[in-house]
């Protein structure tokens, strides 16, 4: 059956037309070809010419641009041949100086793995030899020294390069030669991972410079609202955006489906997904299911296989779950029977979504919004060869985002993309950038500001006066008493935490994370698996777990304080005052429940220290008037918590965040504002993330979408759709949902 | 983020730092728990080291590091720096070289395609030498090649067994009987760690008329490495042989990686004696362990009285840095000084034992 013959069954259906809410059609668009540019070699063109390649616009582009010594930030989607993008120009530098080097770095080490291969294939086709090797903490040490030594293509991980870069002696030949550094995925860094990424790179580019090198960048990455100036800010270089792609595609549809449109007979988003999956790979159309966990991956390749058994039972066998944890073995024996068109139906983890090579297929199903819009069409994506049609079906969860979307399908269609936010001014990863800068080389805040700012010097004196640097005539020199690179973290602030199960390290965490989902007494979720907490290390720092699922879950209760710190900018709207400043939160977790099924079955207590951070926070300071929105039969404690929910709820549209990024409190009488309401909203890293500088921005934005998802949800006094939050530490008590409403209209006007 | 709490950060790294010192303490002086931690220190070595430490403190305190060593100021293109010069008796360092440069001559494995039983096998065939096989027509090429290799200088000599025998064995050692006593340079480091710190002092040992110097660079604070690594340097001619008790994986590299961390010119590509692998084949089954202080003990006899063990020493200098009081860099300087004189006696020492050991094999 083809993609729209399947529609049309699923439209007749009454199973299913029901719970379709909308059904976009993407028409599909001609290849956009361009001649062979005259700057590659000979032998490459002979290659093309030879095997019938031709090469699609972008690609083009991409060679010119990188051809004319720019920068370039490619984002165009997956499967239009990103990887020929990038190789293309290396080729080319590598014909006129045979050993200039390059070096990718891959935020996944799986994607290495793959990326190698396809490295040596076009090595042997073009003859133009590259010496590809991959450099990670799974390298054997034996091998080391002849890679470093002669290597032209290093494959590697940010984790490694961070090692990597005090050893720069053993690898001076190999930077002095380097001209081109290949950050593929590059939309994976952003948050805390992506400001340490940004300072990580420069102290790359310092040690280029040092051994009389400038390497060119190659970054490719999913679509982005600002492509431009997430590349500036995660490498310092003004780069060509190149986002048009050339490469062909077949018309597409795309279906939003909600099992909660049918209110008196809501269904399960995983059987839904199941009984979808089922219905596809019977009709003989190859498909992925994209699942939020390990658990549900495969208990929704379970479910789909029985619902096949009853429909046609020769194809049950011919439904998978691919998931992290599998051996690399039995993940490429599933990659290659799904090439193969062997495996008609795949249930996966995200793990698929980064660049894995395994095709295309005809229909993918998301279990869920899966958080972000690039995400989502990273994963629609994987779904539609060059000519025939394809199919994505988005299932909507019961939270506010998914809900807002199926209501609103012009928004889910039309809207940019998120803006992917580096904010290179956190103190404390800056603070740590540095300290390993000044152990590879001395840092000299004269010149160095060119790298890491001009907010150095002061950070410089407070490291001068902790003993951890000396100054020296040369610049600051590293003094501290531990490895400078283990010390700090890319992907952690605070003081990291590991949860054990049986001494195997299964997670790290920070505090905070720590004392929400795993605390003492914790039902802990990891990867689709639960956890027991059972005890604390405070000395090593370890949270003791046990594999056990005690049939309840979890929910921590917590209470927030702030003080004001600073106030850096601020400004009048309707309602009162907006301000942006800086904040000292303490967080104080002090017991959890017990619940089935949203049912709290006991209360039990917590011992643990209040954690106090400094942050930067948006917050609105309501004047007498802003407050009088609320008519008086409505609670103004509630509405203040609804609202404070709704906008945190809606972040994650505008930016590319996770809910869990933000922390917030409101209150109806705040010493910090002379004792009127207040309602605070705080990046929940220390230091900030730039997150909360962005709500400032957007923020009318920011109230009319938070606005509109609370007012068209259909229940009457909230819920897990609008104004419920799951992380929140007061049981979502007290909530007021009309007067929510009155209020963030009040907000945005 | 303007304004924030910077001292407040710094003051974290610190405290990160404290929490995981650099060694652990092994309590009881339990020796089957000392295997468990990386760099341990024995409860009593501890407490008798901290009593050191205070008393040392009280003893100098007032006194400026000049008033304690007998040292130098003295000044390059990079600043000032300071050095400790001490000398005395040198140890005979004799081994026969037309000895050795038999012994050679009879190791027919030297050649390219003979191994240990082909070796055996043209012995007892009345091949003794490899001067004999250059008579062979099958050897006769790649033995030509040892011949001439063995009559040219001592660096191609050592060149030669490091890559036929390997550098740590005894023959590459012997070979150090090649060279004028004048071009040893015996080097010894102390740093603030393992790795990417800085040093903090570096002992040099050298021949001169008939007696040994040791000049050793402390750095009196750190913007003196610069200075001092150049100094050092400059005694490093191109024809220098260096040698270093496990200085082939610790001491020469982190020479290397601070040159490199100033963007200074690298150590000159000369033969390197490292003694810790000769020293080990020679007595491995007659020590537990094979650090420095214990061969001295059972092989050189020489004692030390008040010996700081290597992972104290970056807390000891630390402590100087942030009091001023020189009194924990005392011991470091006198243990640095009494590890260079070591390494000059070891050599003595194992170029006899391995030069006999070999002559009766």
């Amino acid at each position: 059956m083809s993609v729209s013959g399947l529609l049309d069954h699923l439209l007749e259906n009454p199973r299913f037309s029901g719970y379709i809410s909308h059904i976009q059609k993407i028409p599909a668009h001609p290849p956009d070809f361009c001649p062979v540019p005259d700057v590659l070699p000979a032998r490459v063109k002979e290659w093309l010419l030879r095997e019938n390649i031709t090469l699609y616009s972008h690609q083009g582009a991409a060679i010119d641009a990188i051809t004319a010594g720019d920068d370039v930030i490619l984002c165009t989607p997956t499967a239009s041949g990103k990887t020929l993008a990038f190789i293309l120009p290396f080729l080319s530098v590598r014909e006129d100086e045979r050993d200039a080097t390059a070096l990718a770095i891959y935020p996944a080490k799986a994607l290495t793995r793959d990326q190698l291969k396809t490295i040596r294939e076009l090595e042997q086709k073009t003859g133009i030899h590259l010496d590809p090797a991959i450099y990670d903490g799974d390298t054997p040490q034996h091998d080391r020294p002849l890679i470093r030594a002669q290597a032209g293509f290093v494959l590697t991980n940010p984790y490694e390069l961070h090692q990597i870069l005090p050893w720069h002696r053993q690898w001076s030949s190999f930077f002095s030669r380097l001209r081109y550094i290949i950050l593929d995925e590059a939309h994976q860094y952003r948050g805390v991972f992506g400001s340490s990424m940004s300072l990580l790179i420069r102290r790359l580019l310092r040690i280029c410079e040092h051994y009389g090198s400038s390497p060119r960048f190659f970054l490719s990455s999913a679509t982005l609202a600002n492509p431009a100036e997430f590349a500036s800010r995660l490498t310092g270089r003004d780069m060509a955006v190149i986002e048009r792609s050339g490469a062909p595609t077949g018309d597409r549809y795309f279906i939003l489906y909600n099992p909660y449109r049918e209110m008196s007979l809501p269904r399960s988003v995983y059987s839904e997904s199941a009984e979808i999956l089922s219905v596809l790979v019977d009709s003989g159309l190859q498909s992925l299911c994209f699942t939020g966990s390990r658990r549900m991956t495969e208990l929704v390749s379970l479910w789909a296989k029985n619902s096949l058994m009853r429909r046609s039972p020769e194809k049950a066998k011919s439904i998978a779950a691919y998931r992290a944890g599998y051996l690399p073995i039995e993940r490429q024996e599933l990659e290659k029977k799904l090439k193969e068109g062997k495996m008609r139906g795949l249930v996966s983890t995200n793990a698929l979504e980064l660049g894995i090579d395994i095709g295309s297929l005809d229909a993918v199903i998301m279990t869920g919004y899966p958080g972000t819009m690039m995400s989502v069409w990273q994963q629609a994506g994987r779904a539609g060869r060059s000519v025939s049609d394809a199919m994505a079906i988005l299932i909507a969860m019961q939270n506010p985002l998914d809900q807002f979307f199926m209501r609103h399908p012009e928004e889910f269609f039309s809207r940019p993309h998120e803006h992917a936010i580096i904010d290179i001014k956190n103190p404390y990863i800056l603070s740590g950038q540095l300290l390993c800068a000044s152990a590879e080389l001395p840092v000299r805040p004269e010149i160095d500001t060119r790298w890491f700012g001009i907010g150095i010097s002061g950070q410089l004196e407070a490291l001068k006066d902790n003993n951890l640097i000396a100054p020296t005539a040369r610049g600051f020199v590293y003094t501290g008493r531990r490895r400078a690179s283990e010390l700090v973290s890319l992907s952690q602030i605070s003081e990291v935490w590991t949860v054990a199960v049986r001494s195997r390290i299964i997670e790290t965490l920070d505090m905070r994370q720590a004392c929400r989902e795993a605390h003492p007494g914790a039902v802990l979720l990891h990867q689709g698996e639960r956890y027991m907490v059972s005890s604390w290390d405070h000395e090593n720092h370890r949270i003791i777990a046990r594999q056990e699922d005690p049939g309840y879950y979890t929910k921590v209760n917590h209470q927030t304080g702030i003080t004001v710190l600073e106030r850096i900018k601020s400004r009048t709207i309707q309602a009162g005052t907006l301000v942006l400043g800086r904040v000292n939160v303490s967080e104080w977790y002090h017991g959890y429940r017990r619940m089935v099924d949203e049912k709290t079955i006991s209360t039990e207590s917590l011992s643990l220290p209040p954690i106090t951070f400094e942050t930067v926070s948006v917050w609105i300071e309501f004047s007498y008037a802003g407050i009088q929105s609320v008519s008086a039969d409505r609670d103004i404690e509630g509405s203040l918590h609804g609202a404070e929910h709704a906008l945190i709820a809606m972040m994650p549209y505008h930016v590319l965040c996770d809910r869990w990024d933000l922390g917030g409190l409101s209150t109806i009488c705040s010493p910090e504002a002379d004792g009127k309401p207040v309602i605070f909203i705080y990046d929940g890293y220390e230091g900030g993330i730039g997150l909360s500088e962005r709500a400032y921005d957007i923020y009318e934005e920011l109230c009319r979408n938070a606005r509109s998802m609370v007012m068209e949800c259909r229940c009457k006094d909230g819920c897990p759709a609008c104004i419920y939050s799951p992380k929140c530490g007061n049981d979502n008590q007290p909530l007021d949902k009309k007067g929510c409403v009155a209020l963030l209209r009040a907000l945005e006007e | 983020m303007s304004g924030a709490d910077l001292a407040g950060i710094g003051r974290r790294w610190q405290e990160r730092i404290s929490a995981s010192p650099e060694y652990s303490v092994v309590l009881h002086d339990n020796v089957f728990r000392q295997g468990i931690s990386q760099y341990p220190v024995q409860e009593s070595v501890f407490h008798s080291q901290h009593r050191l430490l205070t008393r040392l403190c009280q003893d100098y305190d007032g006194f400026s590091l000049e008033d304690c060593f007998s040292g130098t100021a003295l000044t390059n293109s990079e600043g000032e720096y300071y050095v400790i010069d001490s000398s005395q008796d040198a140890p005979s360092i004799s081994v026969d070289i037309s000895g050795f440069k038999s012994l050679l001559k009879h190791e027919l494995t030297l050649v390219r395609g003979i191994g240990p039983a082909v070796s055996a096998q043209l012995k007892s065939r009345g091949c003794r030498t490899i001067d004999n096989l250059a008579y062979m027509r099958r050897y006769r090429s790649a033995a030509s090649c040892i011949i001439e290799a063995l009559s040219g200088d001592s660096v191609e000599i050592f060149r030669l067994l490091s890559a036929r025998k390997g550098a740590a064995h005894p023959f590459s050692l012997l070979c150090s009987c090649l060279f004028p006593l004048s071009k040893f340079r015996f080097v010894d480091i102390e740093t603030l760690g393992i790795f990417g710190r800085p040093l903090i002092l570096i002992g040099l040992g050298y021949f001169e008329d008939g007696t040994f110097q040791v000049r050793q660079f402390l750095l009196r604070d750190i913007g003196e490495e610069v200075s001092a690594l150049i100094a050092f340097l400059e005694l490093i001619p191109d024809d220098a042989v260096l040698v270093t008790f496990n200085g082939k994986s610790f001491d020469i590299p982190y020479i290397a990686d601070r040159l490199a961390y100033y963007g200074l010119p690298s150590l000159p590509q000369v033969p390197h004696f490292d003694l810790l692998h000769p020293s080990r084949r020679l007595w491995k089954r007659e020590i537990s362990d094979c650090r420095l202080s214990t061969l001295e003990k059972k092989y050189l006899q020489i004692s030390r009285s008040e010996d700081l063990p290597g992972a104290l020493v970056p807390e000891w200098y630390c402590r100087y840095m942030e009091t001023g009081n020189p009194g924990p860099v005392v011991p470091i300087v006198e243990h640095n000084r009494q590890d260079v004189v070591s390494l000059a006696y070891l050599l003595s020492r194992l170029g006899v034992e391995w030069y006999e050991r070999l002559r009766f094999t």
